[in-house]
């Protein structure tokens, strides 16, 4: 099964012409593999943090989402500590018109801000909720323990 | 335009582009097929012209009701509705509600769209083969069909078993065979001109007869590795031949009263041989050719076609170049230790004869290269252990959310081949023992799922407790609610009996005081006169509480 054009295309300007803060770069084996980094942004608390992600184009990209998870560990309201992440441009929301560079800056806005509203990982959430000051001091911490 | 109508229709075939034989192709529905406008190599295309889905040029372009446009292929797959029509279709720019079945919702854009499409330059899809045309791409189809040199068409050469060859050459080895055949039909001698001058036939015409008398002295001339050579050896005999069996048809008449017909008329009608018919190379290098492999074989595999060294002048056979240069004395080259640190350049006898035994890092060379080696080695090994750390903390990663086992066994059966590679490709390195990682793995696993059942039930027993103090509180408002319910009529039961008391109060009266018929219809319409307003108070009083409740 060949490479669609609009992959090759795709990936061609991520790496000639890449979003600033974020890395992704194809697997040399599988080139719907990538590995993805996401510096996290200033003035939040995961300022400083490098965040490796994959992401894995299926078969009927664009029709479907890409697949993508953190690797790294994250204290996040919208993220399991599997890395998945509740982004609803990544599910329900997704449209063909979007592509790879959209959704890795749509995840580094989701660093940005977080929304413990619309939670996945529950007890992050709720801590988020109930102390947002403690949790982000939490957040700060697991991104020098494992982000840096 | 009309021209460029037809060609801007309905439907493009993903159809790869000149792998077609195409003889006998020559509506316009089957040159739509040609070229594949998706895959095209398209030059300098403005941002708007590409369809937000594929980000190629539009095919087909289709618009929706809410104004966007793409191709007609990716739109319908985009609005395919899904198996349980739970999701509903929507414009993948805007997100508004789209059915894929209604003309209104989606439907074909503006002409000038697809017009403007079709205007945009691209490569022949032939690029890869060598060609360089490049036109709007509405017209590469044409190109394709009638001019280009590397389209594939069938062969149609007759074999030299006299059946019809039908297996696919470039264009250029079928048309170069028609210009000999036809050149010996009129004159009985072909001087073939180069390649590309089939185009200007026209005017080629009347120089080839001049050339007639001199052709002798002007044959010779022509270099000996030219076509022109091998036509004047393999050529004639199987020529006069079929010539001769041609002479007496009503072609050959044809084509001998009419010596300006153009040469596309000519083309289909002339019958040529076979140009995958094997022969020898006319070098003499002893390799079986035919025509169409010829000109790779002249230019990259021909051990005669001897070439002389740019450096030291010496004539050798082109596949053996790249050889000769690896030993040139006379090359420049840089130092051998180049890698490490040396930046000496000179040619190559110099560095054998005195750089060699005064170079320090040609004297390293053995050590530093042992050490790369070694480095090379170890990156492989922290590759590899690197690899089962990942795999041993996904594993843990992954058991306590779902107490997957298959995934536990997947990564047992990992480690398993990881070390026996190890072992392997690294000799001496500390390997776990695999039963140990197993039974490990089995233990952390019981654990987290121990953890996880733990959680679960922490979870349930707080949404319990939860479940308990909702079922509280509803049950207490229900209570206030009814409380107030009894309240109501208690109240009402009052008012009642304080009517039913002053009804009996009026009646004791009535019997006692007078026995006037008058007065008693005078008595009860006072009653009746004032009793309506008490009920009303008291029934609003009643609604009031009713709408509180
Ligand atoms: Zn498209
Ligand atoms: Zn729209
Ligand atoms: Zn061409
Ligand atoms: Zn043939
Ligand atoms: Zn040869
Ligand atoms: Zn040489
Ligand atoms: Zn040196």
């Amino acid at each position: 099964m060949s490479l669609p054009k609009r992959i090759i295309k795709e990936t061609e300007r991520l790496v000639s012409d890449p979003v600033p803060g974020i890395n992704a770069e194809p697997h040399d084996d599988n080139l719907r593999y990538f590995n993805v980094t996401i510096d996290g942004p200033s003035s939040s608390p995961y300022e400083g943090g490098k965040f490796k992600l994959e992401l894995f184009l299926p078969e009927d990209y664009p029709m479907v989402a890409p697949k993508i998870r953190f690797l790294t560990k994250i204290y996040h309201p919208n993220i399991d500590r599997l890395g998945r992440i509740c982004l609803d441009v990544l599910k329900a929301n997704w449209s063909p018109a979007l592509q790879i560079r959209t959704i890795l800056l749509s995840i580094q806005a989701l660093l940005g801000a977080p929304n413990p509203d619309d939670p996945l990982a529950n007890d992050v959430a709720q801590a988020w909720k109930d102390n947002e000051v403690e949790a982000v001091k939490t957040a700060q911490a697991w991104t020098k323990e494992f982000a840096v | 335009m009309p021209e460029t109508e037809t060609y801007h229709s309905e439907t493009i075939y993903p159809v790869i582009a000149s792998d077609i034989a195409m003889q006998g192709t020559k509506t316009i529905d089957s040159l739509n097929r040609l070229v594949d406008y998706s895959s095209l190599d398209y030059i300098d295309v403005p941002g708007h012209l590409l369809c937000p889905i594929c980000q190629y040029p539009f095919v087909n372009p289709y618009t929706t009701k809410c104004g966007h446009t793409f191709c007609k292929e990716c739109l319908i797959q985009a609005l395919e509705p899904n198996v349980d029509l739970s999701v509903e279709c929507r414009c993948p720019i805007d997100r508004r509600p789209l059915n894929r079945d209604y003309v209104e919702d989606i439907f074909p854009a503006p002409k000038i769209i697809s017009n403007m499409v079709n205007d945009l330059v691209a490569y022949c899809p032939n690029k890869s083969r060598g060609c360089q045309f490049q036109d709007q791409r509405w017209l590469l189809q044409r190109h394709i069909k009638d001019v280009c040199d590397y389209a594939l068409i069938s062969c149609g050469g007759i074999k030299e078993d006299g059946s019809v060859c039908s297996q696919p050459t470039h264009r250029k080895f079928i048309m170069e065979e028609r210009r000999i055949q036809r050149d010996y039909l009129l004159y009985g001698y072909s001087m073939l001109p180069p390649t590309n001058a089939r185009l200007m036939y026209g005017s080629s015409n009347i120089h080839t007869k001049n050339n007639i008398k001199d052709s002798a002295s002007s044959s010779e001339s022509v270099e000996t590795k030219d076509k022109s050579n091998s036509l004047k050896f393999d050529q004639p005999s199987k020529n006069n031949l079929h010539l001769n069996a041609i002479k007496d048809t009503k072609l050959y008449q044809k084509l001998a009263s009419q010596d300006d017909m153009p040469l596309l008329e000519l083309q289909e009608d002339i019958q040529i041989p076979c140009v995958h018919q094997e022969s020898d190379c006319a070098n003499g290098c002893g390799i079986k050719i035919t025509k169409a492999t010829k000109e790779a074989h002249n230019n990259i595999g021909c051990t005669k076609v001897m070439l002389s060294c740019e450096y030291c002048e010496l004539q050798v056979a082109k596949p053996k170049l790249n050889l000769h240069f690896e030993q040139c004395p006379e090359m420049t080259i840089s130092c051998s230790a180049k890698a490490y640190g040396c930046t000496w350049i000179g040619i190559r006898r110099d560095l054998e004869a005195e750089h060699q035994s005064k170079c320090h890092f040609i004297a390293m060379v053995p050590f530093l290269s042992k050490q790369d080696k070694k480095i090379e080695l170890l990156e492989k090994e922290n590759k590899s252990l690197r690899y089962h750390l990942d795999n041993i903390s996904q594993s843990l990663a992954n058991l306590p959310s779902f107490g997957n086992i298959n995934r536990n066994d997947s990564v047992s059966s990992d480690s398993t081949t990881y070390s026996i590679e190890t072992t392997e490709s690294l000799g001496a390195l500390p390997v776990l023992p695999v039963d140990l990682s197993m039974t490990n793995a089995s233990i952390s696993h019981m654990l987290m799922e121990n953890d996880r059942l733990r959680a679960d039930l922490d979870h349930l027993t707080t949404s319990l407790a939860e479940l308990e103090m909702k079922q509280n509180t509803l049950f207490m408002q229900e209570n206030f609610r009814n409380q107030e319910v009894m309240h109501s009529i208690k109240g009402m039961i009052n008012t009642l009996r304080q009517q039913i008391h002053y009804i009996l109060l009026e009646h004791r009266a009535f019997t006692t005081n007078s026995s006037n018929p008058v007065h008693i219809i005078n008595q009860s319409s006072k009653v009746a006169s004032t009793n309506p307003e008490l009920l009303r108070r008291r029934l609003s009083d009643i609604t009031r509480q009713d709408v509180k409740l």
